[in-house]
Order: structure tokens, then C-alpha cells, then sequence
């Protein structure tokens, strides 16, 4: 990247003195900030009510819904219709690709996420399976999934048989249709955004299948919208509750839902060069909606949303190629995905945003049953794209035993307040039992050569997990190596750059608030650092965009296992994590800053001290636009491609890094950001 | 600062800013969700101010008493410059840049 850069420029040196007499409450934000997904646009969302919706039968929503067996789709026993989707005069097609994907993996099995053993398919179960396929045929009525989606009722079900599914119908519908132009939301500053009425009117305005799961209401949504975002305001009644899409094939490939265009080779993970609509599968207020075993390929923004909703189960869903994110949940409860696999995202594979506040701070009136976890994200594969994870206001998520690798980064969950991001500060969430590893993907490589991914956001390369902003948080248990620049990160952000979005709850957890309203009491055990689990393998799915990556052996150091920016905040800890070595003594870590260099054990009594030298690093990082060279920004290594640890050219780059923070150390700027600092760490003394 | 002075130096075969279209894919009206560095550096100058202009009233609802930063059409145009003329930032969403450079604003402004 360095070679594209000119001369430093006036603007630059302007800021840079401008940014050093004034920043110090600013910086670790900044640092913070390029490395987040910063979320999306949307209209104003609410949590929706957390209790189970009892006006339907079975009741909507309260739990994460439970899927209803394949084969029972084929006894009319209920509850529900069953629809079924299929290709082909009587579904011939369907049925034809049906036998040859199950011979296939009779023969040779096949593989649910790149990371898993191959799945052995008996004759037996083979047999079963085409049985009911064969049943499915005889009921299929429809062609494409649109129609079928919208003449379902409450716990119906619709039964996609194996094909690839283009909705020719939806793919014509008018993008942007001035028929459906009265239908949006204005907000107070005067922006308009697709209102539910709009996306539930004109399903295909912007998505390939929309699934809208309750009636629009008479009375639109509040404008303003309400500053109390616990209930969903002009919330209608259940119409598409309890709704199952799924797949019939063997695997999830065999059903693929497509809104790409012109196609770069073939096979399910063929890269499209556009995009006929924004989202593939909306999924809008429908409470208790499972979707099982299909893929999604192809979007201009997101694979598949789900917004407003309580009670949804996405399992054996796989996510390939959205321009921005895999699967997007927001302002969603009671949410679980299992056995996913995604890639291709030039934001993040998955990403549950805006999730509700039910850990620390929840409010018992509206969450009796808090403080518990309100999305788990578990036994997915999230690879080849900028992130693998992301997650403004990511509260109360739990992200555990899955295989994270071959991103930009790894695992990103903050507290930046992009605008309609309910839910400040995030808190409460826990990452445990994962494999995160080799996440070296440097896609910002310009034109030379072009990457298999284009980013639409900025990462670091080479990064674990990143938490800015998180607070309460659990990280345990996790086997995290090969990540050439860090394991795992946690940053702060300074009070005086966040905007938190509606009502902020009472019991704003860090004791700093005020300074530091986020980033205390996270606390990091019985991690794994810097060596593989025992019988681990490298997918051959990091073959694929030639992420560079350690030969397999006992160690595979991270870059800094444990890197902590020191900031004035409290309650963060490390213990009984081991490194490369399989013991305590091995763990690398705050990361090259100025002494002490402090990763605190007691989580009673930690208390960051500052550095001066990491806050500059972050920046450097943040304000990248700003410089023109790398000179312009010597502290800032992000946007690199790290050398691996352990290596000659990583001991260079360690030097080289001492060297620039010495200099850096020397200059009044730095002086000055040290004067900041000391107020600021005296405010969190005295708060 | 290059922007900036492009932007002031309208050429005659320009159309006036208020009558321009912003730049990148549209979504209801707007293009803030959607558009990228590469239109950002395909527009002309009456696009790129009308595309600055989308982008702040979409960021900047003003909903339920938030008022994130704001900035000025020269502050964005850098922002937008600075980061867009690197190739590997094409795809970048320009919202996503502008709402980063905005959070900085508070403590880095006038």
C-alpha cells in the first residue's frame, strides 16, 4: 500500500498538530473505529416483545423455535400447510438432482462446513431421503419461493427440493418502484428509509423473497421514533408466525437461493460479478421462523436478514458472497444459528446487531428472565471475507464452537453508536470454545492483485478477536493461534465520541462512566494462545484465497496473544491462559507500548495506566485517510500485511516498530498526549 | 484540500449543484447505504456535494435526541478524497467512512 501514497500532504500536517493538542479523550475511539463494521442504514428499529405471542397456536416467539422434521412435511400432520418448491414438469429436475446428490454422498459422503469430518449418508438414509423427495414431487405446486412465501399463513412451511432458485418474478420487480414511494419513513432530520409497510407492500423492491411475519399496522410507525426502544410500536398482528422455509437436498449446497448475476465459473461458491437485488431472504417480524438447510449466494448488501423478530433458528444455512454482510440479524431476540458456513462477505459473515439488552443492564420490567444470552452463534465456519463477525451493540451474544479463519479479522463486537443502533454500551457478551485462527487476509491489496474479496470496510490484517467497547464480557476457552498480528484485542472508547441511540438503561456498567462509559470487566481465561488443539487441521478452504498461514506444528504463535491499549479503564483480567508452550509463561502480551506494560490477573484491582504509544498507534490507524505515506502514520502497522511470528522479517518489523515509538515519544505531540492522558486517568481515579 | 478546490472551480458544462444527482446505486431516494469510493471518484463536483449532502441527512437523523457530529461539506470531501483516491478502498462505503471521521469531530473540531 505504501507505494500509492504520495507526498505528505499540508492537510495532513495540519491535522496531525491540530489532532495531538486536541485528542487525547478522542484517541482510543479512533483506534477503535477502523477496525469496526460500523453496522448499516436501516429504518428505526425496536426490540420486539420478549414473551411468547399466545394470539397463534403453537405460541410465536419467547424461545428459539424448534424445526419441524423434514419428513413430517410429507404426513399432513401439521401443524400448518406445507408448500412445496420444485424445478422441473412434476418436479423431475428436482428429483433428478435429489438422487445424484445422494448417491454422491452415499459414495463419498460429504462435508457440512469446511472445517468438519465428512458426513457418511447410509443407503439406508439415503433411500429415506429420496423417498420423501419423491413424496415432495407429487405435492409441488410451485415454481418459485416468492409465491409460495406469500400465500403461507401462520406455521405454515414451504419445502424448497434441490435446484437453483433465481425468482425470475422477483428479479423483474422494480427497484426503487415510485408506486411505493409514499410507504417510507421520515425521520426528524428529514431522511427517508423503507418503512416495514414498505418492505411488506413491495416485497421486491429491494429483496429476492421477503417473509413478512405480521400485518402492516393502520397506524404507522411513531415519527420521531421513540427514544424507548423496548417494544415494537406499530407492531401487527401475526400472519407468517411460526414459519419454516428449508431445503430437501442432503446438503445445504443443493438448494441454493440466488440474486447474483454473471457468474465467475460454476458450483454453489462461484462469484458473481452483480447483483439483482439488495437482499436474497428478509426475514421481517416473523417470530418463530426456522430456515434450514439451503444456501444464499449473491447480494448487493446482505445474504439473509433478519430484523425485528423473536424466536428464529437458522441451521445448516450457508452465506456466500454478500457484498456487505453473510447474514445480518438486528433488534432480533431469542436467535440461534448452528451449523453455518460463509464466505465472500466484504463486511463480516454474520452479524447480530442491535441485539437486545438482556445481560447487565437489562430492564426487568421488559426482561424478566434477565440477565441470559439472547443470540448464540455456535458450530459455524465464518472464513474468507474482511470479518468473520461483527456486531455493533452486540449485547448479550454468545459466540461458541466455531471455526473462525482466513479473514481480515477474526471476530469484531463493539460499541460504536452508529446511527440506529440501539442498545450503548454493549455488554455482556461471551466467546468461548472457538477456534480462531489464521486470519491473515490482506485484502486491501488496490488492483496488484486484485482481492478475491472487495472490502467495503477497513480491518486490520492478521487480527483474532477485537473488542472495542465491549464491557462484562466472557472470553474463555478459546484455542486462538496464527493470527500473524494479534490474538485477541480489547480497546476503549472515551465517552466524548460515542452518541448512544435511544434510551440509554440505567446501571451503565463501567464505574468511569463519565470518562469511560465502556471497556471494563471483560475478563479472558483458560484460553489457549499461540498452538493448534490436539488432531487439528487445516481446512482446504484456506487454499482457496491462499491465506498465508504456519505449516501445522505444536506451536503457531499470534503475533501479541493478549493486546490490551492500557487505557484508564478498570476490571480487565487475564488468567490462567497458556501460550505457544502450553504454559502461563508463554502469553505474549499488552502488545509494544510504553512501560509497565501491564496484562492484570486481578481483575479487582486492574487499573489501566495509559500509554502514550499505543494511543498514537491508534491514531494513526484511525485517521489513515489523512497521511499520504506510511510516514505520515509511523505508528500505524494495520493496513500491512504482518510478517509471521517468529520469523527474521517480524523481528525487523518489532525494531522498526521500537525505533518509530521512540521517535514518536520525543515529539511534543506525544508530550502533550501524555499530559491528556494523566487528566483523563485522574478523572477515572476520581470519578 | 484538492477536493475542496476542485469543487470551488466549477467547470461550464457542469450542472449546478442544486439540480445534481448523488453519486452511487440509489435506495428509496437515497444513496448513502450504498454508494462506494469508485463513484465517489467517478462523480463531478456537483454530484460529489450532492452525495455529501445525502449522506450527512441520512447519518444525521436527529431521532429520538441523537445528534451525531456533523461535517462540513470541506471535511467530508477530504475524508472522502483522501481515503477513495487508494485503490484497495474502492468498494468502501462512503457512509462508513464519513460516520468514522464524524465521531472524531467532537474533539478534534474547531
Amino acid at each position: 500500500m505504501a507505494a500509492e501514497y504520495g507526498a505528505m500532504s499540508e492537510t495532513h500536517r495540519n491535522f496531525s498538530r491540530r489532532g495531538v493538542l486536541a485528542a487525547i479523550a478522542i484517541i482510543a475511539v479512533a483506534l477503535a473505529l477502523p477496525a469496526v463494521a460500523l453496522a448499516h442504514l436501516e429504518r428505526p428499529s425496536y426490540w420486539p416483545d420478549p414473551g411468547p405471542d399466545k394470539s397463534v397456536n403453537p405460541a410465536a416467539g419467547g424461545e428459539v423455535p424448534k424445526a419441524r422434521s423434514l419428513s413430517s412435511a410429507v404426513t399432513g400432520k401439521g401443524p400448518g400447510e406445507v408448500r412445496v418448491v420444485c424445478k422441473g414438469s412434476d418436479g423431475a429436475r428436482s428429483l433428478e438432482l435429489a438422487r445424484n446428490s445422494i448417491r454422491k454422498a452415499e459414495r463419498k459422503g460429504y462435508r457440512l462446513r469446511p472445517s468438519q469430518p465428512k458426513i457418511e449418508v447410509s443407503e439406508r438414509k439415503g433411500a429415506k431421503l429420496l423417498r420423501i423427495n419423491e413424496a415432495l414431487a407429487k405435492q409441488c405446486e410451485y415454481e418459485e419461493i416468492q409465491p409460495a412465501v406469500a400465500d403461507s399463513g401462520n406455521n405454515d412451511r414451504v419445502v424448497v427440493m434441490p435446484g437453483r432458485y433465481k425468482e425470475p418474478t422477483s428479479r423483474k420487480k422494480l427497484k426503487n418502484d415510485p408506486a411505493c414511494a409514499s410507504m417510507t419513513q421520515e425521520s426528524t432530520g428529514g431522511a427517508l428509509t423503507p418503512s416495514y409497510k414498505y418492505q411488506s407492500e413491495c416485497p421486491n423492491d429491494q429483496n429476492l423473497i421477503h417473509i413478512a411475519g405480521r400485518a402492516v399496522p393502520k397506524t404507522p410507525a411513531p415519527s420521531p421514533p421513540l427514544a424507548d426502544r423496548h417494544g415494537i410500536p406499530d407492531e401487527g398482528k401475526c400472519i407468517t408466525c411460526n414459519f419454516q422455509l428449508e431445503g430437501s437436498g442432503v446438503k445445504p449446497v443443493d438448494v441454493l437461493i440466488d440474486a447474483g448475476t454473471g457468474y465467475d465459473g460454476k458450483g454453489p461458491e462461484a462469484k458473481p460479478s452483480g447483483y439483482a437485488k439488495d437482499v436474497i431472504l428478509r426475514i421481517d417480524r416473523a417470530d418463530g421462523f426456522v430456515g434450514r438447510n439451503f444456501l444464499v449466494r449473491g447480494a448487493l448488501e446482505h445474504g439473509l436478514y433478519v430484523e425485528e423478530t423473536d424466536g428464529y433458528l437458522l441451521d445448516r444455512v450457508k452465506f456466500f458472497w454478500a457484498a456487505d454482510y453473510g447474514n445480518l440479524t438486528f433488534t432480533s431476540d431469542h436467535g440461534l444459528y448452528k451449523n453455518c458456513d460463509g464466505f465472500g462477505s466484504g463486511d463480516s459473515v454474520v452479524y447480530p446487531g442491535a441485539a437486545p439488552e438482556t445481560g447487565e443492564q437489562a430492564d426487568l420490567s421488559f426482561y424478566p428472565d434477565a440477565p441470559r444470552i439472547n443470540t448464540v452463534v455456535k458450530h459455524c465456519d465464518m472464513r474468507g471475507s474482511a470479518l468473520a463477525y461483527s456486531g455493533s451493540m452486540g449485547n448479550a451474544v454468545r459466540i461458541t464452537k466455531n471455526n473462525i479463519y482466513g479473514n481480515g479479522s477474526g471476530i469484531s463486537s463493539d460499541t460504536i453508536s452508529a446511527s440506529g443502533h440501539p442498545g450503548y454500551p454493549a455488554d455482556s457478551s461471551e466467546i468461548d470454545h472457538n477456534y480462531i485462527y489464521s486470519n491473515n487476509l490482506n485484502l486491501f491489496t488496490g488492483n496488484n492483485p486484485e482481492p478475491p474479496v472487495e472490502p467495503v470496510v477497513g480491518v486490520p490484517i492478521g487480527a483474532g478477536v477485537i473488542w472495542p467497547g465491549m464491557n462484562n464480557g466472557d472470553f474463555h476457552d478459546n484455542w486462538i493461534f496464527d493470527n500473524w498480528r494479534y490474538g485477541a484485542l480489547l480497546l476503549s472508547i472515551p465517552d466524548a465520541v460515542v452518541t448512544p441511540e435511544g434510551k440509554v438503561d440505567a446501571g451503565v456498567s463501567c464505574p468511569t462512566a463519565g470518562t469511560y462509559s465502556t471497556s471494563c470487566n471483560n475478563r479472558y481465561y483458560d484460553n489457549h494462545m499461540g498452538r493448534p488443539p490436539p488432531d487439528f487441521e487445516f481446512p482446504s478452504a484456506l487454499k482457496r484465497f491462499s491465506v498465508p498461514h504456519a505449516k501445522l506444528a505444536p506451536q503457531m504463535p499470534n503475533g501479541t496473544d493478549f493486546w490490551w491499549d492500557e487505557a484508564p479503564t478498570v476490571g480487565n483480567c487475564w488468567y490462567e491462559n497458556t501460550g505457544f508452550d502450553g504454559t502461563p509463561a508463554s502469553i505474549t502480551g499488552p502488545g509494544a507500548g510504553e512501560p509497565p506494560n501491564t496484562l492484570p490477573s486481578d481483575c479487582a484491582s486492574s487499573s489501566g495506566p495509559g500509554d502514550v504509544v499505543k494511543l498514537g498507534m491508534l491514531l494513526d490507524c484511525s485517521l489513515w485517510e489523512r497521511g499520504q505515506t506510511s510516514a505520515d502514520r509511523p505508528l500505524c502497522e494495520w493496513f500491512q500485511m504482518p510478517a509471521q511470528p517468529g520469523s527474521a522479517a517480524a523481528k525487523r518489523d518489532a525494531e522498526a516498530f521500537a525505533a518509530s515509538a521512540e521517535r514518536y515519544l520525543r515529539t511534543p505531540e506525544a508530550a502533550e498526549l501524555r499530559e491528556r492522558l494523566e487528566a483523563s486517568s485522574a478523572a477515572v481515579a476520581q470519578p | 484540500m484538492a477536493a475542496t478546490a476542485s469543487l470551488a472551480g466549477c467547470g461550464n458544462t457542469e450542472k449546478p449543484a442544486e439540480s445534481a444527482d448523488p453519486v452511487g446505486e440509489v435506495r428509496v431516494g437515497s444513496v448513502a447505504p450504498l454508494a462506494q469510493c469508485r463513484d465517489w471518484i467517478a462523480g463531478d463536483e456537483a454530484e460529489r456535494q450532492a452525495t455529501i449532502d445525502d449522506i450527512r441527512n441520512q447519518i444525521n437523523t436527529g431521532d429520538a435526541g441523537v445528534e451525531n457530529a456533523t461535517l462540513s461539506d470541506e471535511q467530508a470531501s477530504d475524508v472522502f478524497d483522501g481515503a477513495c483516491r487508494h485503490d484497495f478502498a474502492a468498494g468502501f462505503r462512503l457512509y462508513k467512512l464519513y460516520f468514522r471521521a464524524a465521531a472524531f469531530e467532537p474533539v478534534l473540531g474547531p
